[in-house]
């Protein structure tokens, strides 16, 4: 049988055509696709995350490893969707107006969608009208924005207020991040959350996302 | 000319104030947030030499030309990646009417924007194609050399090094930017150490091994000076933040004034050839340190 925790070596290790074959033989034995994702893939996300926090590996190694997750989840994910399993949570993704820099929230959003959020990811210099339709057409859990800049941080801002005048807080969690951002300034303009990084990012979306559960329940 | 080459007069044990931050000035002078800066080299040639006087009277010896983001990855965001060339001979003839006789001036390179493949999706023949164009124009122009700064990738520092090597520049620096990590000493965003960075670019040919940006305070760059000497005799260049931008009220401040920036960047200017500013620094900064240097 099909050992999950090797499966999740070979994804911290960032070998992707390993992870597929493993993920393929470990459907192909019939195990619980859940299973897979949360042992397997999810498990190895984890360290990867714990590791890049400690400084131990770097954005090259998030990479390779975010890859290989992806190339899991291309097997895994037509048979969750067939299962009727459903992605946890939809969470929208994008660079603010003026900015342009996206490694950040790229390597957020992959490991989000390993994490089992569905990702609509609106890429960069996104204007508020853009996260706006988005909301209106996904409905999502979360909304997450990046800036890099000290210059372009201050949309942010812009934008909490406008969804909070909108009225869309007791359905939505805001989550900011980037280079520029930090725990103090997340704090002082209204958003829920900050992500330091990726893994962080990751963590703190799915516990927005039990307190929005728990909040509907 | 009576000025020397720049690398012999650095050989010579020759030390220079370098220039400040680019972005942050563009800025002040009208740059919208996220616009593009390089572009102005173009449409506002005038704004960008201002700057770039303003460092040369301040005392800066070495001017970087306007163009962080001269590529194509970089421009084609702002839809002018045919103009890399174009904007890159600009840059070159702005900085060049701002430089005084006895100023010299280097063509600056950040980077790409994206990572080199396999990592990434950028081909080391399409980063060569668009930074061979970028470079040429600028030594065509006759710029004193090619600096290659806020890098975190060895293989795409080490490529630009090689590049500018071939195409005859007369002088190459590369410059990483280094982050404090966990548990004591610097690695850039993709793992590199200060070792690591300064043995591989002195490899590929840089004269001029440096370290500018990154999430450090200014007295952190000592250290990161001290670990790439230990693996070269290249003379060293530092370019420091202003500390780390920080939020008072709806402002982005960084803390260091230039009265508190100039006693760091002259304890700097003993452990390096060439100390000057990046991000939040301004001409009162490099006027202040030129000022305690005496």
């Amino acid at each position: 049988m099909t050992d999950l925790a090797e499966l999740a070596q070979h994804l911290i290790d960032g070998h992707d055509a390993d992870v597929a074959r493993l993920t393929r033989d470990a459907l192909d034995e019939g195990r619980a696709p859940a299973a897979i994702l949360e042992q397997g893939l999810i498990a190895g996300m984890q360290v990867v995350g714990e590791r890049f926090r400690d400084n131990i590996i770097f954005v090259p190694e998030v990479l390779v490893a975010a890859r290989a997750m992806k190339a899991g989840l291309a097997h895994l994910e037509p048979v969750l969707a067939a299962c009727g399993i459903e992605p946890i949570g939809t969470y929208v993704i994008g660079t603010v107006k003026g900015d342009i820099h996206d490694i950040g929230k790229n390597l957020v959003g992959m490991m989000l969608k390993g994490a089992g959020f569905r990702v609509i990811d609106l890429g960069v210099n996104t204007p508020l009208a853009k996260f706006q339709a988005a909301i209106e057409e996904h409905r999502p859990d979360i909304v997450g924005m990046s800036a890099l800049l000290t210059t372009t941080m201050g949309q942010m801002k812009v934008n909490i207020e406008s969804f909070r005048a909108a009225g869309l807080f007791d359905r939505l969690r805001v989550m900011v991040g980037g280079a520029a951002v930090s725990e103090d300034y997340a704090e002082s303009i209204g958003a829920h959350a900050y992500g330091a990084d990726a893994p962080s990012s990751v963590a703190k979306a799915r516990s927005l996302l039990a307190e929005l559960k728990a909040a509907r329940a | 000319m009576t000025r020397p080459l720049l690398l012999d007069a650095l050989r010579g044990g020759a030390t220079f104030v370098g220039d400040g931050g680019m972005g942050t000035e563009l800025q002040l002078a009208g740059l919208e947030p996220g616009g593009c800066g390089d572009e102005w080299n173009l449409s506002h040639a005038a704004a960008v030499q201002a700057i770039q006087r303003r460092y040369a009277e301040a005392g800066a010896q070495i001017l970087l030309t306007n163009t962080f983001g001269t590529n194509q990855f970089v421009l084609s965001r702002y839809d002018l990646a045919e103009q890399v060339a174009e904007i890159a001979r600009a840059a070159a003839m702005n900085a060049r009417a701002a430089a005084g006789p006895h100023t010299y001036v280097l063509g600056d390179i950040g980077p790409c924007g994206g990572f080199l493949e396999p990592l990434g999706e950028i081909s080391e023949d399409a980063l060569r194609q668009t930074w061979r164009l970028a470079i040429q124009a600028m030594l065509d122009v006759g710029v004193a050399g090619i600096i290659f700064e806020t890098m975190t990738a060895l293989d795409e520092i080490t490529l630009g090094v090689r590049l500018a090597r071939e195409l005859g520049a007369p002088l190459v620096a590369a410059s990483m930017a280094y982050d404090p990590v966990r548990g004591g000493g610097f690695r850039t965003m993709m793992g590199v150490s200060p070792a690591d960075g300064a043995r591989a670019c002195a490899a590929a040919g840089a004269d001029v091994i440096g370290a500018n940006c990154g999430r450090m305070e200014p007295e952190d760059f000592v250290a990161v000076a001290g670990e790439m000497a230990a693996v070269t005799d290249a003379p060293l260049m530092l370019q420091p933040n202003a500390g780390q931008p920080r939020l008072e009220g709806t402002a982005i401040v960084y803390p260091r004034g230039p009265e508190s920036l100039a006693p760091a960047l002259l304890e700097l200017a003993r452990h390096a050839a060439i100390v000057g500013g990046c991000c939040g620094t301004t001409p009162a900064h490099i006027a202040a340190f030129a000022r305690a240097r005496g």
